[in-house]
C-alpha cells in the first residue's frame, strides 16, 4: 500500500470549513428596522392559509386570517362578551322569531363599494345556499329568510327562537362578502372585505402579505401591515424568535416552550385557549352504561398531574363549561373529589366492579403533540383503581370515521369550544345533536337544559341555566373534563399592544406596535 | 448502444410510469378518510347528509373511481395533472414552483457530498486500519447515524444564537432573483443533506478503491513507473467508479423525493413539501402527480446512470450490441 502524506488532505477540510463560513450574514432586524406606524408586522405560523372563501373556510390558519380582512355583524370581545361589528345594534322581535340588524354607516370594502343590508343578505343567503357547500350552514338552520327592508336594516327570520345565533354570527364562516363579489364568483380568488386589513399577496405554503385598511371603521390600524410566513417546523420558528427575525411567533408544543420564558429577544405568553382537553367515555357500552362507574372514573382522574406532565404545569383546569363569560365549579355535581384514588375505587367497588376492566382507548396522533402525553398520564392513573385503557393510536384519518362512529369504549380528544355553552354542547347533547353518537350519552334532562338555555336571550336566566347543565353534565360524567388547550405566543419584545384571545383571534394585532 | 436496446428501455421506463400511476391511484383510494375528513377533522361528523354530498360534489368525489382514474389518465397523457381539490391550482403549476427548489437543494448537496466523499474515502483507503482510516470511518458512521432533523434543527438553533441569523425569515428566493441571497437560503439545507450522502459516497469510494487497489493491473502500472498520482486517479479511481456512480445515481433519485425533513425544517417550499401537504390534506391530484414526477425521474437517473457505465466501462457496452 502506498502512502499519501496526510497534509494533501487538509485541502479538502479546509474547502467545506469555507463553505460553512462563507454565508456570513449580518442579522436581519425584523421589518428593515421600521418601528411605530410604518412598521409591518411579521407573524410566524406553521400552517398556511387553505382556501379563500370565509364559507368553506374550517383550518384554523384560514380563520384566523380571514378574520383580518372580513367583518362579522357582531364580534366577541377578549372577555367573550358579544360587540357590534358591521351591526351597530339588534332587537330581538316576534317572541324570539326575528332577529334585525342595524346596520353600520359609512363603511367600505377593499374595493371602494360601500356596505349595505344587500351585502348582508347576499352574504347568509350564500351560507344558506346547499350549492355553497358552506360548513356554516348549520349554524343558520334556524334561519327561514332573511329580509332587507332598507339599505341600513337586516331582517332575520326564525323558525324557533335561537338566543346562540347572534354568537354563531361572530364566526369567520358567516364573514360579510360584498354581494357584487359573489354575483360575479371571485370570492375564492381574492378576498375582499371591509376588515382592518387588505388582501395583499399570497405565496402558498410560504407568505401572505396584508395590507392596513386605512379607512377601517373601527380606526387605522397601528401598523402598516402584517405578513405571515409559513414555517412548518415549531422549533424553526422559536429559532427565528431568538435571531429577532419575527415580531410574533406562534405555537403550540410545550416541550419547546419550557426554557424559553427568560429569553430576552422575546416574552413568552401562554394563551388558554377554548378548546378543551377530555376523555370521552362510551356510555352505550359494557360497564361504562353504569353512571357510578363512569362517576368513579371522573373522580379516579388528577388533573393537575396531568398538566403537570403534559403542560410542565401551567394549563387551566376546566369542568365543562370552557367559556370565560360563563365560569362556573369545575367539580360541582360529581360528588366526590377529583383526583380521590381511594374513594373513586370503592365506588367501582360498590358497583360490582371491584376487579376492575379493560378500556379500547382511541387516541389521535399527527394532529396536535400532547394526545399520547395525557393518554399515558390518564392510562396511570386510571390504572390506580383497575381500569386499564388499551391505548390504540391512530392518523387523523382512521381516527376520526372510528369517534364519529363511536366505535370506542373511550376517547382521548380535543375538543372545540364556544364562548355560548350552548354551541358547545347542542351537537352531542340534544336529541338533533349531529355529534350525538359520538357523545356516547344521551340524557332528556341535558336536551331539555340545552334547549331552555337556547329558547331566552334574558341573560341571568342563561346563565342560571348554563350552571345546571355544568352540573348534570358532571352528574351524568359522559366525559371526564380535564384542562384547556393551550397555544403560545413568543412575542419579540418590541412587540406592543397585541393581546391574545381565548378564541386565538388575531384581531388585536390591529391595535400592536413595534417599538 | 442501438437503436433497439433505447427503444426497449424507453418502452420499459413508460411502462413503469404507467404502473406507478395505477399503484398510488389506488393507494391514495384505499386510505381511510378523504380530503373532507382531513380538512375537518371530527368536525367532518357534524355534517348533515346533504352538506356532505354538497362537499362531495365540490371536491369531485362522486364520480365512481373508475371515472376519476381515466379523467385523471387522460389528462396525464396531455400533460395535465390535474388541480388542487383545495386552491384550485394546476397541480403542473405547483410542481413548477417546488421542482426547482428540490432540485437545486439535491444538486448543491450532490456538489458538496460527491468531491468530500470521494476524496475522504480515498484518504481513508489510501492506509486501511491506520488512525485516518479509522477517524474518517468514525466520522462517517456519525453522519450516517445522526437523523438529519437533529441535524437541521440543531443548525437553524446555531445559526440563530450565533449569528442572529434565520435562513427562513424571508420568503424563497430564486438563484434568478438573487444569487447571493439564494445562496444563503439553500447553502445550509444542502450542506445538512451533504452530510449524510458524503458519509455513503465515502463509504463506497473506500471499499471500491480498495477492491481496485489490489488488482493486477495497479501492480503493473507501478511496475511499469507511472506516477503515484496516476496511479491512484487514473488507473485506481478510474476502476473503482461504477460502484460510486451508481450510489450517486441513487442517491440522487433518493433526494429529490427525500428532501422533505430538510425543507420542513428550513421553510423551503420544495417538492417534499408539497407531498406532505397533498397527503395530509388527502389532496389527490397533487400526491398522485409528485409521486409519478419522483418515480420519473427516478427511472431517468438509473437511465442516465447506465448511460455513464457505459462510458466508464467499455466492457458493459456489448450487452446492448448482444439484444
Amino acid at each position: 500500500m502506498t502512502r499519501i502524506p496526510a497534509r494533501r488532505w487538509g485541502i479538502g477540510a479546509a474547502i467545506l470549513a469555507l463553505g460553512a463560513g462563507a454565508v456570513a450574514c449580518s442579522p436581519s432586524p425584523t421589518n428593515g428596522g421600521k418601528t411605530g406606524e410604518s412598521a409591518q408586522l411579521v407573524v410566524a405560523r406553521t400552517a398556511d392559509v387553505d382556501v379563500l372563501d370565509p364559507a368553506r373556510a374550517t383550518a384554523f390558519a384560514t380563520n384566523q386570517t380571514l378574520a383580518l380582512v372580513y367583518d362579522r355583524l357582531v364580534q366577541v370581545d377578549a372577555n367573550g362578551k358579544l360587540v357590534p361589528g358591521l351591526a351597530t345594534k339588534w332587537t330581538v322581535g316576534d317572541g324570539g322569531r326575528s332577529l334585525t340588524f342595524t346596520l353600520r354607516d359609512g363603511v367600505k370594502f377593499h374595493n371602494g363599494q360601500t356596505f349595505t343590508s344587500a351585502d348582508a343578505k347576499a352574504s347568509l343567503d350564500r351560507i344558506i345556499d346547499p350549492k355553497t357547500a358552506s360548513v356554516a350552514r348549520s349554524y343558520l338552520a334556524n334561519v327561514s329568510a332573511v329580509d332587507a327592508p332598507d339599505p341600513r336594516t337586516l331582517k332575520l327570520n326564525l323558525t324557533r327562537p335561537d338566543a346562540s345565533l347572534l354568537t354563531a354570527l361572530s364566526y369567520t364562516g358567516t364573514s360579510i362578502l360584498s354581494a357584487k363579489d359573489i354575483k360575479a364568483g371571485t370570492v375564492d380568488k381574492k378576498p375582499d372585505g371591509t376588515g382592518p386589513y387588505s388582501w395583499k399577496s399570497w405565496k402558498q405554503g410560504q407568505e401572505l402579505d396584508l395590507a392596513a385598511n386605512t379607512h377601517y371603521w373601527n380606526g387605522k390600524p397601528k401598523n402598516a401591515g402584517v405578513q405571515f410566513r409559513v414555517i412548518p417546523d415549531e422549533a424553526s420558528i422559536v429559532s427565528g424568535m431568538k435571531a429577532g427575525s419575527f415580531s410574533l411567533g406562534i405555537v403550540s408544543d410545550p416541550a419547546l416552550t419550557k426554557q424559553l420564558s427568560t429569553n430576552k429577544k422575546m416574552k413568552l405568553v401562554a394563551n388558554p385557549t377554548l378548546d378543551y382537553h377530555v376523555l370521552q367515555l362510551n356510555g352505550r357500552r359494557g360497564p361504562l352504561k353504569d353512571k357510578k362507574v363512569r362517576q368513579a372514573i371522573a373522580c379516579a382522574v388528577n388533573r393537575k398531574d396531568a398538566i403537570d406532565t403534559v403542560y410542565f404545569g401551567q394549563a387551566k383546569e376546566t369542568g365543562p363549561i370552557v367559556s370565560p363569560a360563563y365560569q362556573f365549579d369545575a367539580n360541582a355535581g360529581l360528588g366526590c373529589t377529583a383526583g380521590d384514588t381511594a374513594g373513586a375505587k370503592a365506588m367501582l367497588a360498590k358497583a360490582g366492579y371491584a376487579k376492575g376492566f379493560h378500556l379500547k382507548t382511541i387516541v389521535m396522533t399527527g394532529q396536535y403533540s400532547t394526545s399520547t402525553n395525557l393518554a399515558q398520564v390518564l392510562q396511570s392513573q386510571l390504572g390506580k383503581i383497575g381500569v386499564t385503557l388499551d391505548l390504540d393510536r391512530q392518523q387523523t384519518n382512521v381516527y376520526v370515521p372510528n369517534w364519529s362512529k363511536a366505535n370506542f369504549d373511550a376517547a382521548v380528544a380535543l375538543n372545540g369550544g364556544s364562548t355560548d355553552p350552548y354551541l358547545q354542547y347542542n351537537r352531542y347533547f340534544t336529541s338533533d345533536g349531529s355529534l350525538k353518537v359520538p357523545a356516547g350519552l344521551a340524557d332528556p334532562k341535558l336536551d331539555s337544559l340545552l334547549r331552555k338555555a337556547n329558547g331566552t336571550t334574558d341573560e341571568a336566566t342563561r346563565e342560571q341555566v348554563f350552571g345546571d347543565l355544568s352540573k348534570q353534565l358532571n352528574d351524568d360524567s359522559p366525559w371526564v373534563w380535564l384542562f384547556r388547550n393551550q397555544t403560545y405566543y413568543l412575542e419579540s419584545t418590541g412587540l406592543t399592544g397585541f393581546t391574545a384571545t381565548p378564541s386565538d383571534s388575531l384581531e388585536n394585532l390591529r391595535v400592536a406596535g413595534l417599538a | 448502444m442501438s437503436l433497439r436496446y433505447l427503444l426497449g428501455r424507453v418502452a420499459g421506463m413508460l411502462g413503469t410510469l404507467v404502473g406507478v400511476a395505477v399503484v398510488v391511484f389506488v393507494v391514495l383510494r384505499a386510505l381511510p378518510g378523504d380530503t373532507i375528513t382531513a380538512k375537518l377533522g371530527t368536525q367532518a361528523a357534524t355534517l348533515t347528509a346533504d352538506q356532505r354530498a354538497a362537499l362531495r360534489h365540490f371536491y369531485g368525489l362522486d364520480s365512481s373511481p373508475v371515472t376519476q382514474f381515466f379523467r385523471w389518465f387522460g389528462g396525464l397523457l396531455h400533460g395535465d395533472l390535474g388541480v388542487s381539490m383545495d386552491t384550485g391550482v394546476p397541480v403542473t403549476h405547483l410542481i413548477g414552483d417546488a421542482l426547482p427548489v428540490t432540485l437545486e437543494l439535491a444538486v448543491l448537496a450532490m456538489v458538496i457530498a460527491v468531491p468530500v466523499g470521494v476524496l475522504f474515502g480515498m484518504l481513508a483507503a489510501s492506509r486501511p486500519g491506520a488512525v485516518r482510516d479509522l477517524s474518517v470511518q468514525g466520522v462517517g458512521l456519525l453522519g450516517l447515524a445522526v437523523p438529519e432533523f437533529v441535524v437541521a434543527t440543531v443548525t437553524v438553533a446555531w445559526l440563530a444564537s450565533a449569528f442572529a441569523y434565520t435562513p427562513s425569515a424571508g420568503t424563497y428566493v430564486s438563484i434568478g432573483d438573487s444569487f447571493g441571497g439564494n445562496l444563503r437560503q439553500m447553502l445550509y439545507p444542502a450542506l445538512v443533506l451533504a452530510i449524510g450522502l458524503a458519509a455513503t459516497v465515502m463509504r463506497t469510494t473506500r471499499s471500491a478503491y480498495l477492491e481496485a487497489a489490489g488488482s493486477d493491473f495497479v501492480r503493473t502500472a507501478r511496475g511499469k513507473g507511472v506516477t503515484e498520482a496516476r496511479v491512484r486517479f487514473r488507473h485506481i479511481l478510474h476502476n473503482a467508479g461504477i460502484p460510486i456512480v451508481t450510489m450517486v445515481g441513487i442517491q440522487f433519485g433518493y433526494l429529490l423525493g427525500g428532501t422533505l425533513v430538510v425543507e420542513q425544517v428550513f421553510a423551503l417550499p420544495g417538492l417534499g413539501r408539497l407531498l406532505l401537504d397533498g397527503i395530509l390534506h388527502q389532496d389527490y391530484a397533487i400526491v398522485q402527480g409528485v409521486t409519478l414526477l419522483v418515480a420519473a425521474a427516478f427511472v431517468v437517473v438509473n437511465f442516465g446512470v447506465d448511460v455513464v457505465y457505459r462510458l466508464l466501462d467499455p466492457r458493459t457496452r456489448s450487452e446492448g450490441r448482444r439484444a
